[in-house]
């Protein structure tokens, strides 16, 4: 095992796909805040007329919360970016062995297609709090510079938690896609669509069924991920949003073992 | 004789196609072994089960004479059909990231490189390699941690002339001063019989032969042809000569094995019994003709 997480490791810090993936998702991160700070100094400008209301309140009525560096932080993976430049990367880091052909190279030696693929999830498992960690740093610094770092609470900590989970729930998504179609294309292309198609096809079914929103979405991981982004969400939601997470990892890491045990390479 | 792979009953089915038919195969140490067949008779499909690339559907294999455990296992090098490499790194590296993996020394792929003819390749990625040199990367990776058996499937597959003779004394070095077995594919059965020190004839996912260099040169050893005017008369003369039982008559002519008699005798016998010999060749079967004649065509 020691052998196999060394060549993977090695492997994925020698990818340029990864250093392009990451210094996106940093980029992406820095121009939603940006884009957020612009929008809301529009709207102060515009507004700036009505004097009834705090310039705090009226953000808020507009939409605009968490307006500081922590804030930012907390909600800089609800954007989807960073979500599909990770499942970009882990599709072509799984899919590289097939497309090569160098899985059989690993095999031939002697390694079991478990302890393989076992290392590959450490890989993941790592770039996914690589992704995760640039991304809210990222968050974190620009909110910093256009508004505050804010304060800091001690439950911010529980929601970084719950929200690396979700990412590793997204993690384990992407490796079942990229085991099962085995070419880095094909895995990138479901990888971008399917978190997508399905938030919409579930807030569709949540709107014709329920005539609200979040009933059906907060059982997807892009629903646990806006909980989890939330300062105010109750705790019964926080459980759930970490049910949704480690169902996730837990029902599609045991797929994917599932597919390599019961394959030729 | 040690065994370095057995196969018992070993099959492999895809679907409803059977790809490798209970096949019992013995590779003993320092055994180069040819390996036979037409495409698609299961030579690969047998190769990538034994280095359980592919899962057996029915049988078991034993390698070093034991269950094949990731330890022994991790004595196999191999070169199964196109050679997996990293297109976007150079041969150095792809050395380098397999060598983790073999537990060999770093510093072997220095060796290795010049082993294979890879040494001046430098920074040049392995994508923009010829179909040889991705060949013989493949066979550096199937070198690396010194493994006492090595697999190649058609190893000197888009090698130019002087790159298969290249691989070929590499073998016989390194199985004469390494003492390494091999099991070797190759469609160029005149390549193989230069090497091979036994063959396994495959067709149809049936082993159909197992046999020795020196049996298949006895089996392929030359014959003399001769046309008589009364071959009943001349088998009598002959029988005094020759084993019966190695004499063959087909209309008017009698095929001796080679080195029963001197064919000068012989004929000279033939002579004074009164046969009127009008044609004595000798007759020799070439290997590819005794393979093809095997494999059914």
């Amino acid at each position: 095992m020691k052998n196999l997480l060394r060549f993977e490791f090695r492997k994925m810090f020698r990818r340029s796909s990864l250093y392009i993936c990451l210094g996106a998702a940093v980029a992406t991160a820095v121009l939603t805040v940006f884009t957020t700070y612009s929008m809301y100094k529009i709207f102060m400008e515009d507004i700036s007329t009505m004097q009834s209301f705090s310039s705090s309140d009226l953000a808020a009525l507009a939409g605009f919360t968490q307006l500081d560096g922590w804030g930012q932080m907390l909600i800089a993976l609800t954007s989807s970016s960073p979500v599909m430049l990770m499942g970009i990367f882990i599709a072509l880091l799984v899919c590289s062995d097939y497309s090569s052909k160098t899985a059989k190279n690993i095999i031939g030696r002697g390694y079991s297609r478990t302890g393989w693929l076992s290392a590959k999830l450490a890989a993941v498992g790592c770039a996914c709090l690589l992704f995760s960690a640039v991304t809210m740093l990222a968050g974190f610094l620009s909110g910093t510079i256009f508004w505050e770092a804010g304060e800091f609470r001690g439950r911010y900590i529980v929601l970084i938690l719950l929200q690396l989970l979700i990412m590793m729930g997204y993690a384990a998504v992407f490796v079942f896609w990229s085991v099962l179609l085995r070419s880095s294309g094909g895995a990138i292309a479901l990888n971008l669509v399917f978190p997508t198609t399905l938030s919409l096809i579930l807030t569709v079914l949540d709107l014709l069924i329920f005539e609200e929103n979040g009933k059906i979405t907060r059982f997807w991981l892009s629903g646990a991920m806006q909980t989890a982004a939330g300062v105010s969400a109750d705790g019964k939601d926080l459980w759930l949003a970490a049910l949704a997470g480690v169902l996730y990892t837990v029902v599609f890491t045991g797929l994917s073992y599932m597919i390599v045990n019961k394959r030729d390479v | 004789m040690e065994p370095v792979l057995q196969t018992y009953e070993l099959t492999k089915r895809f679907g409803g196609r059977t790809a490798v038919d209970h096949v019992n195969m013995q590779i003993n140490r320092g055994d180069i072994y040819g390996f036979i067949g037409r495409n698609g008779a299961g030579k690969t499909t047998l190769m990538r089960t034994v280095l359980s690339m592919a899962l057996p559907s029915e049988g078991r294999f034993d390698l070093f004479g034991q269950k094949p455990v990731p330890a022994l296992q991790r004595r196999i090098g191999s070169l199964v059909e196109t050679p997996g490499l990293y297109n976007k790194c150079s041969a150095k590296e792809n050395l380098l990231r397999f060598s983790i993996l073999a537990e060999a020394d770093p510093r072997e792929v220095d060796e290795i490189l010049g082993m294979v003819g890879l040494a001046n390749t430098g920074k040049k990625k392995a994508g923009h390699f010829s179909l040889g040199m991705k060949q013989r990367l493949g066979i550096g990776i199937a070198l690396l941690g010194h493994p006492e058996f090595i697999v190649l499937d058609e190893p000197v597959n888009g090698l130019d002339p002087a790159g298969i003779q290249e691989v070929r004394n590499l073998i016989l070095f390194l199985n004469r001063e390494h003492g390494i077995t091999f099991l070797i594919s190759s469609h160029l059965l005149d390549e193989l019989g230069k090497i091979a020190t036994r063959f396994g004839i495959i067709s149809e996912g049936r082993l159909v032969e197992e046999l020795t260099m020196p049996e298949l040169q006895e089996r392929c050893a030359g014959k003399l042809r001769f046309v008589v005017d009364d071959p009943e008369k001349a088998l009598s003369v002959l029988e005094g000569l020759a084993d019966p039982e190695q004499i063959e008559c087909k209309g008017n002519a009698l095929l001796v094995p080679d080195g029963a008699a001197p064919s000068a005798l012989i004929n000279r016998r033939l002579v004074e019994s009164g046969v009127e010999v009008s044609t004595l060749v000798r007759e020799t079967a070439e290997w590819e003709d005794y393979f093809i004649e095997r494999l059914g065509r």
